[in-house]
């Protein structure tokens, strides 16, 4: 069973935001304007960047709270201590 | 199982994977569908304020946008509506492919003065000329007209007023058209009666005897595309010297066309005459163009070049040579006379050598400064023009000449913004379809035939124009468009695939 974390969803989002991106920059070089005429690519940019800035801050703190973990520093360990 | 370790079995993750990798398809389909247009219909529209959309939007470029009042943030056109105080205003209208037709539909508030009677929109058809294909979106002279003189005909397509009851029956007045016999006119002379506006009517011209006496030389220089109406009866010849100024590093191609009616009967080009770079002088070029045998009548000889191209030299085997609606001398001794056949020119001038008094009509004008249209107005039909220096470019609903003998007109008269019937017009023939209006908003719907009109990067060039709008003047006049929309209609998927086999076949 797949554990639906923020983290899941945020790099679900930046691939799929990031992959329409890719597709959408090559159809509008292929064919000049065809998506620019109706679509902003800043826009996209900003999303893409914005789900990317989030998931790679979700991995952080993931990979932080396992480094407490391991390092002794669990706040709940300490409790229980 | 981590997040870092996807499973690759149908599990939620990779049905997750594929809704969103449809998602992309479908994105990119919808997109791919607004590029190709199958059905061969689609609509673009711009309206004032532009509202959400995020896009560029398909159309671009208005500009001059010193004809354009700016908003209130300072960007011309960028506020509740385009309010266009100048004349002409050129826009872009990017199309993902080729259509055959367009529909140009304008929403529009009209806060023009009695100066400026007329709004047409055009359609750039060649680039070096600068050819629009005009079409009617107000006319408030055929208006008047249209509730003063006895209507023969009234329809969108055809629109006959007359200044008497004439005619009961439109055919027969066309019939006595073609004849060149209608009741009121002169006989045989209906270029002198009619006036046409939009129409796309033809006379035979015929100088029955006539005879030229001995060939006729231009030694004037003129500058950029001409046009001209020339007089041939049996064997003709016209031949031309081309210098290129090279001012411009794009190429300048020259293309001659000699017509009768409609049909090309002769032409012939040449090629850049100065490659880009050239340190060479110019050097003068002669391009020929002769035919054995020519039914008489009136031809039209089009000359399509840049401004960097110079015609140095005309020579033609008639003596009846009258360029048609515009003059650009250039470069030759001073103290010229022109004559033309229209009471009412506009001269303008680049060149600040070249400013000074114009006398026409008898009467002295001042052309006082540069890169702006004057309007001169005289009070007869048959003018000459005196300019002190050239390099003034001339232009009128008319047609003009280098001699008085050389100046003749097959023509008919053209409603234009100065237009008054007088005693002579007698008749008026329209294709003319007035604007809807409904709470001081009029719409207005033209039609362009796309076939052969000139498109670059994807875009056609489109103007709005109003005759006499000048940003300059004590007038708050203005255009306000308030919407602009283009449908336009071409081949279907299907039509063009078969046609594409067809090709092939």
């Amino acid at each position: 069973m797949i554990k639906i974390s923020r983290q899941f969803i945020l790099r679900e989002f930046f691939y799929f935001f990031g992959l329409l991106f890719l597709v959408l920059f090559l159809m509008e070089i292929i064919w000049p304007n065809i998506i620019l005429a109706y679509l902003n690519f800043n826009f996209l940019f900003i999303i893409v960047l914005i789900f990317g800035i989030l998931f790679l801050r979700s991995c952080h703190q993931t990979a932080k709270s396992k480094e407490e973990i391991r390092s002794g520093d669990d706040p709940l360990l300490k409790i229980k201590q | 199982m981590s997040i870092f370790k996807p499973s690759l079995g149908k599990g939620p993750l990779f049905r997750l994977r594929l809704f969103f990798a449809l998602a992309i398809l479908l994105i990119a389909g919808i997109f791919l569908y607004l590029k190709i247009v199958p059905f061969g219909s689609i609509t673009y529209e711009r309206t004032w304020p532009r509202g959400l959309a995020s896009g560029k939007g398909f159309f671009y470029d208005f500009k001059p946008t010193e004809r354009i009042a700016p908003e209130a943030d300072g960007r011309p056109g960028g506020g509740d509506s385009l309010k266009i105080i100048g004349d002409p205003v050129y826009f872009s209208l990017f199309t993902p492919r080729t259509f055959d037709q367009a529909i140009l539909i304008i929403k529009y508030r009209d806060h023009l003065s009695e100066n400026t009677p007329l709004i047409e929109a055009g359609l750039l058809r060649d680039k070096f000329t600068g050819a629009y294909d005009l079409k009617p979106i107000q006319n408030n002279i055929l208006d008047a007209f249209r509730f003063s003189w006895p209507r023969l005909e009234d329809r969108p397509e055809r629109l006959i007023l007359q200044a008497e009851k004439y005619y009961n029956d439109p055919e027969e007045f066309m019939a006595d058209l073609a004849a060149g016999g209608l009741k009121g006119c002169p006989p045989g002379k209906p270029t002198a009666c009619v006036a046409v506006y939009n129409y796309p009517l033809s006379a035979a011209y015929r100088r029955p005897g006539y005879e030229s006496l001995k060939p006729l030389i231009i030694n004037q220089p003129l500058r950029g595309a001409h046009q001209f109406y020339v007089y041939l009866s049996g064997p003709w010849r016209l031949s031309f010297n081309f210098l290129d100024l090279n001012l411009d590093p794009a190429d300048d191609p020259i293309t001659v066309n000699v017509l009768f009616g409609d049909e090309i009967i002769a032409t012939k080009s040449l090629e850049d005459l100065l490659p880009l770079a050239s340190d060479e002088a110019p050097e003068e070029r002669e391009l020929i163009i002769e035919g054995a045998g020519a039914p008489a009548g009136a031809y039209r000889a089009e000359i399509k070049t840049s401004d960097d191209i110079v015609i140095s030299e005309i020579k033609s085997s008639s003596d009846q040579l009258s360029f048609i609606n515009k003059l650009w001398p250039v470069s030759g001794p001073g103290n010229l006379s022109v004559f033309t056949d229209t009471g009412t020119i506009s001269a303008q001038t680049w060149a600040p050598a070249s400013l000074g008094p114009i006398i026409f009509g008898g009467r002295e004008f001042s052309l006082d400064k540069t890169y702006e249209q004057f309007d001169f107005k005289a009070d007869g039909n048959l003018n000459e023009i005196k300019l002190e220096k050239d390099d003034v470019i001339l232009a009128g609903s008319g047609v003009f000449s280098f001699s008085r003998n050389s100046l003749f007109n097959p023509s008919f008269k053209k409603i234009d913004r100065y237009f008054s019937p007088g005693e002579e017009i007698q008749y008026i023939i329209a294709a003319y379809e007035r604007p809807i209006e409904n709470k001081g908003i009029k719409t207005a719907r033209v039609e362009f035939d796309l076939w052969g009109a000139y498109r670059e990067d994807g875009k056609y060039t489109f103007l709005i124009s109003a005759p006499g709008l000048n940003p300059n003047d004590a007038l708050d006049d203005y255009l306000e468009i308030e919407e602009i929309k283009v449908e336009l209609k071409g081949k279907t998927l299907v039509e063009k695939i078969r046609e594409v086999i067809r090709q092939e076949k």
